[in-house]
C-alpha cells in the first residue's frame, strides 16, 4: 500500500466515526459541547499518558475521554450557579483547562507530542510509522482504532436509533414514555469523547470539529429527513477529504488543515446551492421585499371585492 | 534581578493594559452571549496573521494586524451569513467557520515552515502567545486602543446598559443600536488582533470571559461589576506575565488564563450571594433550627405541668396516631445526643445533661418573659 493511500484511509476511517455520531451533536445544537470536549480531552491524555504510556490502547482511550466527559460535567455545574451564561461557563471551562495542560506539557517536558505546535495541528503524516498487525491485516495502529471506534459508533447508533430520534425531536415524549434522555446524551457525548481522543494525534483540537460538524451540516442543507441525511453525510465527507489529501500531496501541504478547509469551502459553496439555504433568495431577488407592501394592497382590496364604495 | 529590568517592566505595563481592556469589556461579551463568537474570532485571526506572513515580502507588525482584522472581520461576515440564510444554528456556524479558518492558517503555516523557516518559528508564536514580543510601538498602538475603548465605552455608558437590560426600550426610544453594536463588535475585534500576539490565539477568549464571570460573582451593580472585571483582568496579567517570567517558564498566555480561573473558582466559592456558601449557611440554620425547636417543646412541656418541673428525667411513648411524628422527635434527641444536651437512658428514657439545663433554663425564662408580655 502506498503512503498516500494510507494517509487517505486514515483520514476517511477519522471522518467516518466522528461524522456518524456528530449528526446528532448537530441536530441537538450541541456542537459546542464537541468543541469543548476536543479541548479537555487534553488534559485527560497527560493523565492517562502517566498510567499507560500506550496512546492506541483501549483503556488509555477510556480513561481519557472519561476525564474529557467530567470536566464538560463541571459546565453543568457551573450552569448552576447564579449569573452564569452557558456558553460563558463553556468557554471559560475547556480554556481553562486546555491552559492548566499547555503548561503541564511545556514545563515537564512530555514526550507525547513533538511540539507544543504539533498538539493543535495534529501529527498526521507520522501516524503510518506506527503499525499494528491484526489477523494477518498490516495496517497503521490508528486504523485499528478507528475501526473499532467506528463499529462502536455505528453500533450504538443502530441500537438506539428509535431513543435518539425521539430524543432530539420530541424529549417530553420521551419523559412521558419513561426512559432517560440524559442517559442517551451522556452515551452520545461519551462515545463523541471516545472517538475525540482517538484522533487526537491525527487531527488536532480545532480541526478535529471540521470533521465532526461540517460534514453533517453539509448534508443537513441537503435533506430534511433524518435517515436521508445519516447516509448523505459520509458520500460528502469521503469526497472532500479524498480532494484535501490530493490538494495537499500535490502542493506539499499538511494535510489536517487543508482537509478542514476543504470542508469549509464545500460548506459555503452548498449555501449557494442546497434547498435549504436561501442565501441565494437573499442574494439576488429582492422582489419579495419589494413586491411585499403591493402585494398586501392587492390583498386588502380583494378582500373588499364585495363591498359597494359610494 | 528579572523582576526590575526594563524588559520586564514593558511586558508587565502591556500585560496590565491587556487584563484592564478585556476585563472592562467581558461584562458586556457575558451578557450578549458572545463569548463563542469572540473564540472564533481570535482562532480565525490566525489565517489572516499566516495569509500575510506568506504574501507580504517584508512583513511588519503592522502588515499583520491589518490582515488579522480583515480575516476577523471576514469571519463574523461569514457567520452571521450562515446563520441568517440556513437551517444551521449559530453554535454549528461558529464550528464551522472556526475549523476552516484555522486549518487554512495551519496549511499556510505549513508553507512558510518549508519556503522560509525563520518566519514561520515567529508565526509559531502566535499559536500560544510569546509575552517577549512586545516591544515599545505594540504597547504605543495597544494604548491608543485601549484608550478608544476606553472612551467609546464610557461616552456610550448609559445607551449600552440600555441596550443589554431593555433592548425593547432602547429600540423605542430611536437608540441607533445597530450601530452602537457593530462599533463595538468592531473594538472587540481590534483588541482581539492586538492582543493575541502576547496571550495567543488560542487562549485570548477566556481573557474577554473570566472577568466578568468573576466580577458578577462579587458584586450586583453595573458599574461597580465593570470597574471590578477591569481590575480582575490587570490582576490576573500581572501575576500571569510574572510567572511566565520565572524560572519555571510557562507560555504567558496559558498562565495567565490559568491564574484567572483560580480567581474564578475562589470568586464563585467565596462571594457573598455564592452557592456554596449559601447552602452551608442554609444547612447550618436548618440544624440550630431544630436544636431550638426540640428543646423549646421540651420547655413548654415543663412549664405546662410545673410538678415535672424538677424531675430531669423524661420518657417518649409512641403515638399511635402519628408514629411519624415520634421518629421526627428520635432523630432530634438523637443529634442533642451527639451535641451533649441530652443522654439516653434505657428503653426510651432521657435525661437532660447539665449542658442541657442551662439551655432548657435560658429558654424557659424568655418564653415565660413572651408569656408575660
Amino acid at each position: 500500500m502506498s503512503f498516500l493511500f494510507e494517509i487517505s484511509l486514515i483520514v476517511i476511517l477519522i471522518g467516518f466515526a466522528n461524522s456518524s455520531i456528530g449528526v446528532f451533536l448537530v441536530l441537538n445544537d450541541k456542537s459546542m459541547i464537541s468543541f469543548a470536549l476536543s479541548h479537555s480531552v487534553l488534559l485527560g491524555i497527560i493523565i492517562s499518558y502517566g498510567i499507560i504510556p500506550d496512546l492506541y490502547s483501549p483503556i488509555f482511550i477510556i480513561i481519557s475521554s472519561i476525564i474529557g466527559f467530567i470536566i464538560v460535567g463541571i459546565v453543568e455545574l457551573l450552569n448552576k450557579v447564579k449569573f452564569i451564561e452557558y456558553n460563558s461557563a463553556l468557554g471559560f471551562v475547556y480554556l481553562t483547562v486546555f491552559a492548566i495542560s499547555i503548561i503541564l506539557i511545556s514545563t515537564n517536558n512530555l514526550d507525547i507530542y513533538y511540539s507544543l505546535e504539533s498538539i493543535v495541528s495534529g501529527q498526521l503524516l507520522y501516524l503510518p510509522f506506527f503499525r499494528t498487525t491484526y489477523l494477518g491485516i498490516d495496517l497503521p495502529s490508528i486504523a485499528w482504532t478507528m475501526i473499532s471506534l467506528i463499529i462502536l459508533n455505528i453500533g450504538f447508533i443502530i441500537l438506539t436509533w428509535k431513543e435518539l430520534l425521539i430524543t432530539s425531536f420530541d424529549p417530553l415524549y420521551a419523559q412521558l414514555n419513561g426512559f432517560s434522555t440524559q442517559l442517551i446524551t451522556i452515551f452520545t457525548l461519551l462515545l463523541s469523547s471516545m472517538t475525540i481522543v482517538g484522533s487526537y494525534n491525527a487531527v488536532g483540537p480545532m480541526l478535529v470539529i471540521a470533521f465532526i460538524i461540517t460534514p453533517p451540516a453539509i448534508s443537513f442543507l441537503y435533506s430534511n429527513d433524518l435517515k436521508q441525511i445519516f447516509f448523505l453525510t459520509f458520500p460528502i465527507m469521503i469526497f472532500c477529504s479524498l480532494i484535501g489529501v490530493q490538494i495537499a500531496y500535490f502542493f506539499d501541504i499538511s494535510p489536517a488543515g487543508v482537509i478542514a478547509c476543504t470542508f469549509g469551502f464545500f460548506f459555503l459553496l452548498s449555501l449557494f446551492f442546497a434547498p435549504n439555504s436561501n442565501l441565494k433568495k437573499y442574494l439576488f431577488s429582492k422582489s419579495n421585499t419589494v413586491n411585499m407592501p403591493k402585494n398586501i394592497t392587492y390583498d386588502h382590496l380583494d378582500d373588499h371585492k364585495t363591498t359597494v364604495i359610494e | 534581578m528579572i523582576y526590575t529590568s526594563y524588559t520586564f517592566l514593558v511586558i508587565l505595563f502591556g500585560s496590565i493594559v491587556i487584563g484592564a481592556t478585556s476585563g472592562f469589556l467581558s461584562f458586556f461579551v457575558n451578557t450578549k452571549k458572545e463569548s463563542m463568537l469572540i473564540d472564533a474570532v481570535a482562532h480565525c485571526s490566525f489565517a489572516g496573521i499566516a495569509l500575510t506572513f506568506l504574501y507580504v515580502n517584508n512583513v511588519t507588525t503592522f502588515h499583520l494586524y491589518i490582515g488579522a482584522l480583515i480575516a476577523a472581520i471576514l469571519s463574523i461576515f461569514l457567520i452571521y451569513v450562515v446563520k441568517n440564510t440556513s437551517i444551521i444554528t449559530m453554535n454549528s456556524a461558529i464550528g464551522i467557520i472556526l475549523s476552516m479558518m484555522f486549518g487554512l492558517g495551519i496549511s499556510s503555516l505549513s508553507i512558510i515552515q518549508r519556503s522560509n523557516p525563520m518566519n514561520s518559528y515567529s508565526l509559531k508564536h502566535y499559536i500560544f502567545g510569546n509575552i517577549l514580543y512586545l516591544r515599545r510601538e505594540d504597547l504605543v498602538l495597544l494604548l491608543i486602543i485601549s484608550t478608544i475603548t476606553f472612551t467609546f465605552v464610557i461616552i456610550f455608558w448609559k445607551q449600552m446598559k440600555t441596550i443589554l437590560f431593555d433592548f425593547d426600550y432602547a429600540k423605542s426610544i430611536g437608540l441607533p443600536i445597530r450601530y452602537i453594536e457593530l462599533i463595538f463588535l468592531f473594538l472587540l475585534a481590534t483588541i482581539t488582533i492586538v492582543s493575541v500576539e502576547m496571550i495567543g490565539v488560542i487562549m485570548y477568549a477566556g481573557l474577554l470571559i473570566g472577568p466578568g464571570i468573576a466580577a458578577r460573582q462579587i458584586t450586583s451593580s453595573y458599574n461597580r461589576v465593570i470597574i471590578l472585571s477591569s481590575m480582575i483582568g490587570a490582576l490576573s496579567g500581572i501575576i500571569g506575565s510574572t510567572l511566565s517570567a520565572s524560572p519555571l517558564s510557562p507560555p504567558a498566555g496559558p498562565s495567565i488564563i490559568a491564574i484567572l480561573g483560580i480567581i474564578v473558582i475562589l470568586s464563585i466559592v467565596l462571594s457573598r450571594n455564592g452557592e456554596i456558601i449559601s447552602f452551608i449557611k442554609s444547612l447550618l440554620i436548618a440544624r440550630n433550627h431544630n436544636i431550638q425547636n426540640t428543646l423549646s417543646h421540651l420547655t413548654t412541656h415543663m412549664i405546662m405541668n410545673p410538678r415535672d418541673c424538677d424531675i430531669r428525667e423524661f420518657s417518649i411513648k409512641e403515638n399511635q396516631n402519628a408514629p411519624n411524628c415520634c421518629n421526627h422527635l428520635l432523630d432530634n434527641l438523637h443529634l442533642l445526643t451527639k451535641l451533649n444536651y441530652v443522654k439516653p437512658l434505657e428503653q426510651n428514657n432521657w435525661v437532660l445533661t447539665y449542658k442541657g439545663m442551662l439551655m432548657v433554663d435560658e429558654l424557659k425564662t424568655s418564653s415565660q418573659l413572651e408569656v408575660s408580655q
